[in-house]
């Protein structure tokens, strides 16, 4: 267990690293930089901001400095909310995209074991693959817009802007959570016919366990480890905001933060951005990785 | 086969016969104003209705398809070939080289997969004359498919290495094949059908890709259409115009899922034994 939990520890810290390095080489050397688009600005102007965000250094001399900061939790300044520091930006941003994340993360987890079950123990199985599929492709591009102007315009019965109270919270989380937890349903399912083809489950019925025992007691534990290496990039996902439920919605989350400073260049929030969302993914690929250990002791040999 | 895999079929083929059709009937249309007739609602003329300058839904929704289903195939086909190298290679060296590239995958896939892509966009430069449509083409796949081969990787490392055990491969070598030989000859064509399966089952997925960049502005750029282009510009509309984003949107989403549909289709055959009776 030590050494299991030492090697993913160090391999997690590796792959920050990495991810750290390679995301600031990556923007430093793109072509175009943030002054670009304003042509209005003299040179003089231009090249002492560039002083000032210390974009004229030398690379290697930007990175020396970057790495520095980072181990203080320093990522810099933010050139599109004016010198304002990429911590306190994101600090804005992140309470809306973690509380809705957080909702649709329960809404998606318990309606898709909900449904994963019910299409494992349904006759109809026609149905239910044709509504998990249904479910699944139905893309958040069409689903938004979709739903928005049905209960938003046409019914008028719902809100589309979140500052009506938690109704306003129905329809993005619906949005969100409706792909995973079908995604969900579907690992579920499988993983639950593989696990009930395997001899042991003849085995306990021959000694005369009952269907319910071994369904409930057995088989359910055996099948949730698909399901929970797929709660590590799900958490991940749904934490780091979907860059579309937040433009649709108007939501001033990470998502939309992501996007506006990708779009504009702004290299020190998309750099400060990546390196949350890796770190959210990698964190929670850890725990459930543990949690995943703890629960299969056919792992251990690995 | 079920109705809904063969109608889904069906939908596909008339999805891809119709954006072939309407730039081989109609290739100046794409570029037709009519401010006169802006903004119409669905009618016998115009099919979808017509945007804000008065070009024709229909006919934009399927000059979208092209550039749409193009990238989404064209993607997921690199996405496909990387994938292969990476993970087949390192199921074929084995011992550290496998350790060393699958630790590196790990690093690579610590991001989410619209993050990666994003900044491979950027990377590549966003900003791309309309003009130069085929370059932006260019950029996208790449973009799309360097953020997310690494699945296919893992998919092809798992297959080499289970093929790699398996008793012809060691036939093959006392025959004194070569390492190519028995790479290219024996293992590639026994993984191919899972590998392109997969593929098949992720071209939805880069379809979305494709649709999420040119939404967010960092995609295909107009006057150019792309299904992301035309709800992009149906969005900023939705509350008086809905036709605008529904109509793109929902053949989009209805080849999503016939696309879901068929590949789920192949999936489940493959599952089965060889030679096992088709109908279900």
């Amino acid at each position: 267990m030590g050494r299991y939990l030492a090697r993913r520890l160090l391999l997690s810290m590796i792959s920050l690293l990495g991810l750290a390095v390679l995301c600031f080489l990556l923007l430093r050397l793109f072509p175009g930089g943030p002054f670009d688009e304003d042509q209005a600005l003299p040179a003089a102007v231009v090249e002492n901001l560039k002083t000032h965000y210390g974009l004229n250094l030398s690379l290697f001399d930007q990175l020396a400095r970057f790495l520095s900061h980072l181990v203080k939790f320093d990522f810099g300044q933010s050139i599109l909310y004016g010198g304002e520091s990429v911590v306190s930006v994101i600090a804005k941003g992140m309470p809306q995209t973690f509380f809705i994340g957080s909702i649709s993360l329960v809404v998606s987890v318990s309606f898709g074991f909900f449904l994963g079950l019910i299409s494992f123990f349904s006759s109809t199985s026609r149905l239910s693959h044709f509504i998990q599929i249904l479910f699944l492709s139905a893309p958040t591009l069409f689903l938004g817009p979709f739903l928005i102007y049905l209960f938003g315009f046409h019914w008028n019965l719902l809100p589309i802007t979140l500052n009506h109270g938690w109704v306003s919270y129905i329809l993005p989380v619906i949005v969100l959570s409706l792909r995973p937890s079908a995604n969900m349903a579907r690992l579920i399912m499988n993983a639950m016919t593989e696990t009930l083809a395997e001899p042991w489950v003849r085995t306990a019925k021959a000694y005369g366990f009952s269907q319910q025992t071994i369904i409930l007691k057995y088989a359910l534990r055996a099948s949730l480890i698909p399901f929970l290496s797929y709660m590590g990039p799900l958490v991940a996902g749904v934490l780091s905001g979907s860059l579309l439920v937040e433009m649709i919605f108007n939501i001033q989350g990470l998502g939309t933060l992501f996007v506006e400073s990708l779009l504009n260049r702004d290299y020190s929030l998309v750099v400060g951005l990546t390196l949350l969302f890796g770190f959210v993914l990698i964190t929670a690929n850890f725990i459930f990785d543990l949690i995943m250990y703890k629960m299969d002791s056919r792992l251990e040999k690995l | 086969m079920r109705k809904t895999t063969f109608f889904s079929l069906i939908y596909l083929s008339f999805v891809v016969l119709i954006s072939i059709g309407v730039s081989f009937l109609q290739p100046e249309a794409e570029w037709k104003t009519d401010v006169a007739n802006a903004l119409q609602g669905p009618s016998m003329e115009h099919w979808f209705g017509t945007d804000s300058l008065g070009r024709d839904l229909f006919l934009r929704t399927f000059y979208g398809a092209r550039i749409s289903l193009l990238l989404g195939c064209l993607s997921s086909l690199c996405a496909l070939l990387i994938g292969l190298c990476y993970g087949s290679f390192a199921a074929w060296k084995g011992s550290w080289y496998d350790q060393i590239m699958m630790r590196s995958l790990e690093i690579f896939q610590s991001l989410p997969q619209m993050i990666t892509i994003g900044l491979l966009v950027l990377f590549l430069g966003a900003k791309v004359k309309s003009s130069e449509g085929i370059l932006m083409i260019f950029k996208l796949t790449m973009a799309i498919s360097f953020g997310s081969w690494m699945l296919f990787a893992k998919l092809s490392r798992n297959l080499t290495l289970r093929e790699k055990a398996l008793p012809y491969v060691e036939a093959a070598r006392a025959m004194g094949a070569s390492s190519r030989r028995i790479f290219f000859r024996h293992i590639l064509p026994n993984i191919s059908t899972s590998l392109l399966v997969m593929m098949g089952m992720q071209i939805p997925n880069f379809l979305l890709f494709e649709s999420i960049l040119s939404f967010i502005g960092l995609g295909i750029q107009p006057p150019q259409s792309s299904w992301g282009i035309l709800l992009q510009e149906g969005w900023k509309t939705l509350s008086v115009y809905p036709h605008l984003i529904l109509f793109p949107a929902a053949i989009l989403f209805l080849t999503v899922f016939s696309l879901n549909f068929v590949f789920d289709h192949f999936r489940l055959q493959l599952q089965k034994p060889f030679g096992s009776e088709v109908n279900q």
